[in-house]
């Protein structure tokens, strides 16, 4: 189902609907930036109150996820910046990185879910084993080779090639998945 | 077709630095690497967008989104409870859909932005702080009765904005596109960095504190570098523009409500309160110039400062006609 902007204000229920429909997604977007799961529900937290101080002023026509997605975006940028929790300014504060823009409210995540896992199936078995545990369990290289028994120099060419591959894959797609095009 | 040796090498080195196995050292090559070429950087976004992308195959947080509902619900309630209390539901509608129109230029700016692609843009406040959020990241913190104008297409890679009034910015780092106030006869110029203009009509000088970064100051063939903590100033009435160190405790309290005083004359504080609360604020007797206060104020209103530097300094400070006048002698 799409879900239909309100014609002039949010109101209460469609803000709680906008909520509990949006909310573990984007605290897992957040987390992507900021790395702690406090802090990204926190951000996300905050994107909404100020959806909703602001929801009579938000323009119909245009799309109430891109401004989620931005907002919380940009606060995680803002938040790593204040913090100092950067490796480095140049690389990780970036904050022209990401074009947001949703231009309908029609997204669907668990399509974006299945292009993700598609993109990671077309990897070889032992290349997705590695990306996967650097990834999702945020291991190193070392502690990868270690587990697998692999040399580093192996670890870090699985991860080059998992890189390749997924960047063709998924990298010129990041605006359009989500932008997601309409429900299907 | 590039070198691919160097290619693997930096397909690499991104991967590394994205994953966390980036050494220092490697860190510092990355990003000489990516700021010699906006090709490079390029190269470096498609990796960093797979890597968050690839991120989100699932959501592995245990969020309890009920909760966050109810404590979100927690947050909201107590606003919501004094404005319905105050005002009929009728007047309270309108009074949100009045106030509403004079901020919605300035979010649907933000949002339109990328639809539309030709009309200067603007932001305007009147009795509100708002901060505006510029296309390339950078952060206007806007005083009231501020204007803030931009264009949206870049003039030979150069972001240009136009400030009435004053303002806090948080410029977005941008190596290939400095970024360009103009502010009366002043012009500014910085790469990306944090500062205060102070451009206010009513003031005799248009002054600029850097509060982090690197900030170029011009008008009328003239130029000064500043650095953090460094002020210009500009004397409109000869068209001077100096450079001194900063003395202005407070030109961060637009953005943070906090006002702090340490031994300040009266002087002072009055100066940092029609900043901050945009009343005309008048000292009588000459005497209570020089009255020092010690205090610091955060998001209050102006009535307690004022009750607050009353019981302080034993003056008194009262309403009169449009404005706020302090008299009688200070404790010593």
């Amino acid at each position: 189902m799409s879900q239909q902007l309100p014609q002039n204000s949010l109101d209460k229920p469609q803000f709680e609907e906008l909520f509990k429909s949006h909310f573990a997604y984007l605290c897992n977007f957040a987390k992507q930036f900021v790395f702690d799961e406090e802090v990204a529900q926190d951000i996300v937290q905050k994107v909404f109150i100020s959806l909703w101080e602001k929801r009579e002023e938000i323009d119909p026509t245009l799309s109430i996820k891109s401004y989620l997605f931005t907002s919380v975006r940009n606060k995680c940028l803002n938040h790593i910046r204040d913090e100092k929790k950067y490796r480095s300014q140049v690389l990780d504060l970036d904050h022209a990185d990401f074009e947001i823009a949703v231009e309908e409210d029609h997204f669907g995540e668990e399509e974006l879910k299945q292009k993700i896992e598609a993109a990671l199936a077309s990897l070889p078995a032992k290349c997705r084993e590695v990306f996967e545990m650097s990834r999702f369990r945020q291991m190193k290289y070392k502690e990868i080779a270690e587990e697998l028994e692999l040399s580093q120099k192996t670890v870090e060419a699985h991860m080059s090639k998992a890189m390749k591959i997924l960047r063709e894959q998924l990298g010129p797609y990041f605006w359009l998945l989500l932008l997601m095009i309409k429900n299907v | 077709m590039e070198n691919q040796d160097l290619h693997t090498h930096h397909s690499e080195l991104i991967t590394r630095y994205l994953s966390g196995n980036a050494s220092d050292a490697e860190v510092q090559e990355l990003e000489a690497w990516v700021l010699a070429d906006p090709k490079n950087q390029e190269v470096f976004k498609n990796f960093k967008k797979a890597w968050v992308l690839s991120g989100m195959k699932e959501n592995p947080i245990s969020v309890d989104v009920d909760k966050s509902w109810e404590k979100l619900m927690g947050d909201l309630e107590p606003q919501a409870k004094v404005v319905e209390m105050k005002k009929p539901f009728f007047a309270q509608r309108w009074v949100g859909i009045a106030a509403a129109v004079l901020v919605l230029m300035i979010l649907s700016i933000f949002l339109l932005r990328n639809s539309l692609n030709s009309d200067p843009y603007y932001a305007q406040t009147f009795d509100e702080v708002e901060e505006v959020q510029l296309e390339d990241g950078s952060t206007v913190t806007l005083n009231q009765r501020s204007f803030l104008s931009f264009a949206n297409e870049e003039e030979g890679n150069v972001r240009k904005v136009g400030l009435k009034g004053d303002a806090f910015f948080d410029v977005a780092r941008d190596t290939t596109s400095p970024f360009i106030i103009q502010a009366q006869d002043v012009e500014i110029e910085v790469l990306g960095t944090s500062f205060y203009v102070d451009s206010r009509e009513e003031l005799g000088e248009i002054q600029v504190i850097v509060e982090s970064g690197r900030v170029a100051v011009r008008s009328g063939g003239k130029e000064e570098i500043l650095t953090a903590n460094e002020k210009a100033v500009f004397t409109k009435s000869n068209g001077d523009l100096n450079k001194q160190e900063n003395d202005d405790a407070n030109y961060l309290s637009i953005k943070n409500q906090t006002l702090s005083f340490e031994e300040s004359p009266l002087e002072e504080v009055v100066f940092a309160l029609q900043r901050q609360y945009h009343e005309t604020i008048e000292i009588e007797n000459t005497e209570l110039l020089d009255c020092l206060l010690t205090a610091k104020f955060s998001n209050q209103e102006l009535r307690e400062v004022l009750d607050i530097i009353e019981a302080s300094l034993g003056v008194q400070a009262k309403r009169e006609g449009g404005k706020i006048i302090f008299r009688g002698t200070c404790n010593k």
